[in-house]
Formats: C-alpha cells, sequence, structure tokens
C-alpha cells in the first residue's frame, strides 16, 4: 500500500477555462511568489490492519527532490480518529513505542530519510495515518496523503466472566472484613 | 523477632480498625466499576484487550501506592502521637528491626490491593494469552516501588512530630511523582520532563506495564527500568534506616 501527495480538491467545469488562463498570465510570478518544497514525502505501510490489537509497520521516507541542501528537517507521524465529526487527533506514543518523530540535521539533494514506526491498533475505529515534514529553515511544512484503516472491535470481554468478578470480589472482600471486625469484637469482649 | 512483633502489631492495627479495612472494599469497588466500564461503555469498550489490561494495573498501583503512603505515613509519626513510641523503644530495638516491622505493616497493604486486584485482571486479559508474564511484571515493578515508597515515607515520618504534617509531606510527594506520569506524553518533549520521566520511579512503573503489556518488549528494554526502580527502593531503605537510627537513640 502506498499514497504520495497529491492535490486534494477539484474546480467547477464552468471555471476550468478562466483558471488555464490566469495560470497562463500568472504563471512566472506564481512560480516566483510559491514556496520552493522540493521534498517528497511518501507514506507506506506492508500491512493492512483489521481489528483493534492487530500490529501495523508503517514507514514514512522523504526525498529531497530539490539541488541545495535542507537543514534540520523532522519527519513526525500522526493519528487521527476520523469515526466522528469533527476528526479527533490521537497521541502517537499510546500506538507505537517508537518516538513520534525523527530528525535529521541535513538532507543533501538527492538524499532521503526514511522512518518507520511499528503500530498496535490500541482501539478500534476509523483511523487515519500521516507523516509530515517540516524544514525548520524554510519553515515549509509537507504533508502525505494519509493511509486510512476501518479498525474493527474486538470484544474479548463477556458478561458471563466479567459480572461475576465485578459482583463477586467486593461482596468477598466485606465478608472477608466484616469477619476480621466480628472476631475483633469476640477478641475485646474477652 | 522485634521486627516481627512490630509487623505483626501494625497489621493488627490495620486489620482490626473499621477505617482502615474500608479501604479495602473501597478499592475493590473502585476496580470493579472500572471493569464494568470496560464491558458496557461505548468509549472504553473499543479499547484493544491489552490497553485495557494495562489501565487495570494502572489503577492497581495508584490504589495501592495511596494506600502503602498513607499507612507509611503514620508509622512513626502515628506511634508519637499516641504515645506508644517510648514504651517501644524502652524494649532492646534497633533501628532496622523497627524499620522491618513497620514496613511489614505498610507493604501489607500493598499486598492485599494487589491481592484483591488479581481476579480483575485475570478477568480482563482472558483470552490475550498474556496474563501471566503481565502480571509477574506488575506485581514484581509495583512491589519494588511499594517498598520504596514504603521505607522514604517511613524515613520521612520518623522525624516529623505530628501525623497530619507527615501525612501532607506523603501526599505532597504521592502527587509530584503519579501526576506528571499520568499528564501524558506534553510534558516529555523538553529535556526536564524527559529526565523527570527517567527518574521517577511511577513512570518508570507504569512505562515497564505499557512496554510489557501492550508492546509485548523483552526483559532487555525492561533492564534500565527495573534498575532505577531497585535504586528507589535500596536507597529508600537506607533513608528509612538512617532516620530511624536516630529515634531509635532517642
Amino acid at each position: 500500500m502506498s499514497a504520495t501527495q497529491r492535490p486534494v480538491g477539484g474546480h467547477p467545469r464552468y471555471a476550468r477555462w478562466t483558471l488555464a488562463g490566469f495560470t497562463l498570465l500568472l504563471a512566472p510570478g506564481v512560480v516566483a511568489a510559491a514556496p520552493i518544497t522540493p521534498l517528497r514525502i511518501e507514506l507506506t505501510s506492508a500491512s493492512h490492519p483489521q481489528a483493534a490489537g492487530d500490529r501495523a509497520v508503517v514507514t514514512a521516507t522523504i526525498t529531497n527532490a530539490g539541488t541545495l541542501p535542507l537543514d534540520n528537517v523532522v519527519l513526525m507521524l500522526s493519528l487521527v480518529d476520523r469515526s466522528g465529526t469533527p476528526a479527533v487527533p490521537l497521541g502517537v506514543e499510546d500506538w507505537t513505542a517508537s518516538p513520534a518523530a525523527g530528525h535529521v540535521a541535513r538532507l543533501e539533494p538527492g538524499h532521503g530519510l526514511a522512518r518507520t514506526w511499528p503500530l498496535r491498533m490500541v482501539q478500534s475505529g476509523r483511523l487515519a495515518v500521516l507523516a509530515t515534514a517540516v524544514v525548520s529553515g524554510s519553515g515549509a511544512v509537507i504533508n502525505s496523503a494519509p493511509l486510512t484503516w476501518d479498525i474493527a472491535p474486538v470484544h474479548n470481554l463477556r458478561s458471563q466472566t466479567v459480572l461475576p468478578a465485578v459482583v463477586g470480589v467486593p461482596l468477598l472482600v466485606v465478608a472477608g472484613c466484616s469477619g476480621l471486625l466480628w472476631r475483633r469484637r469476640n477478641e475485646t469482649k474477652r | 523477632m522485634i521486627a516481627r512483633v512490630i509487623g505483626l502489631r501494625v497489621l493488627r492495627e490495620l486489620a482490626f480498625t473499621p477505617k482502615a479495612l474500608l479501604w479495602l472494599p473501597i478499592s475493590s469497588v473502585a476496580l470493579s466499576v472500572l471493569v464494568y466500564l470496560f464491558l458496557t461503555s461505548a468509549e472504553l469498550s473499543i479499547l484493544d484487550q491489552k490497553t485495557m489490561m494495562f489501565m487495570t494495573a494502572q489503577a492497581v498501583v495508584l490504589l495501592g501506592l495511596l494506600a502503602v503512603t498513607v499507612t507509611a505515613a503514620d508509622a512513626v509519626a502515628g506511634e508519637r502521637e499516641r504515645g506508644t513510641l517510648e514504651p517501644l523503644l524502652a524494649a532492646p530495638v534497633v533501628s532496622s528491626q523497627l524499620l522491618g516491622g513497620y514496613l511489614t505493616g505498610a507493604l501489607a497493604m500493598w499486598a492485599a490491593t494487589a491481592i484483591i486486584s488479581l481476579p480483575y485482571f485475570m478477568v480482563v486479559s482472558s483470552g490475550s494469552g498474556g496474563f501471566f508474564v503481565s502480571a509477574a511484571y506488575f506485581l514484581g515493578a509495583g512491589s519494588l516501588l511499594a517498598v520504596g515508597m514504603a521505607a522514604w515515607t517511613i524515613g520521612v515520618s520518623a522525624r516529623v512530630p505530628t501525623v497530619r504534617t507527615s501525612l501532607l509531606l506523603a501526599l505532597i510527594v504521592y502527587a509530584g511523582l503519579t501526576a506528571p506520569a499520568l499528564l501524558g506524553s506534553s510534558l516529555r518533549t523538553n529535556w526536564v520532563g524527559r529526565a523527570y520521566d527517567a527518574v521517577n520511579p511511577f513512570a518508570n512503573v507504569m512505562n515497564t506495564l505499557d512496554s510489557v503489556i501492550i508492546d509485548e518488549q523483552g526483559f532487555a528494554v525492561q533492564r534500565m527500568r527495573l534498575k532505577t526502580l531497585t535504586v528507589f527502593a535500596g536507597t529508600g531503605l537506607l533513608f528509612g534506616w538512617w532516620r530511624l537510627t536516630g529515634v531509635a537513640l532517642e
């Protein structure tokens, strides 16, 4: 499974020609004004987790496609629960033992940085995973396209096993404590 | 022998006092509510089973450590306030015997809480295949933490005039240890937070349980954390012994 960065969204049909005209007219200016981010980012996963408790290993790779070196590049992983609206960001550290972010002091042209996160699906729901690269020098931020997984819940707890413990243990503890107090009272009487 | 007598006396005071006994049903009911919510709550029931196991262990360590802290804070300061310390010191007792006796009493609360929690832990981990390993780490790391906390608190209690002061100091330490570890990852983003996380014994127990139960990592990963806990327990025992030496000389 692979997902690379691509533009999101579309334009209404009637606006296409207008947009094309503006693009032709303003192209040199746009190119000059837009921040140059010669960074490519790709997020891949070797497996497709299906249920809570499953594991997946995701790898994010950033490549410097430009001609100049990039200083202080940070690569981080983000998780979002998209089961409801609005989506809820999740703490990465609950899902993996690896640090959420990796850092490289200098990324030479043509070189890349890959970072791998073994993830354990600690809850069910619609999970989106995405990688983000931040270039500290230029302030450029680039996101990968998200990997989206539907994680099914696994109900291992059953009322037949839970309820006896939930009700029985407090009753046993209360009975034991009452017995100790009763013994104490008898000893005091003697 | 004297340590055993002191231990039994503290145990009797704990076991036969209605107020002290109330702690066990309260712990049991709290764990029952938590496990029942795992079954019925819309938000908690979607959690992975290993996460449920970790949360149960976390709750037990919090409850057990609180019981140990309160009991240890009452050890010497309580005896002094009740006027039972002087007759005890009239006997030929040395500081290691005093420490052993008070530790027995304080750790009994941890043992009772841990025993009560095992059925819940067993139910929550049923079918996961990780009960024995998780329980071993939970009991081992939790006991090291309990020994350290009890010994340090007994040491503080030895030179404090009243139970109230001793309890207040102990609870401040308890909050200082547990709160940052429970507040999550935001505090670990800078070096101060990471350093505190590395030396905080409670955080070490939580990280060990997280690593063993959820991430299924082996002993090699836990070695450093267990060493830190052993150092905490060892220095606590030395501190308690040193502080009780002064009391015995009184």
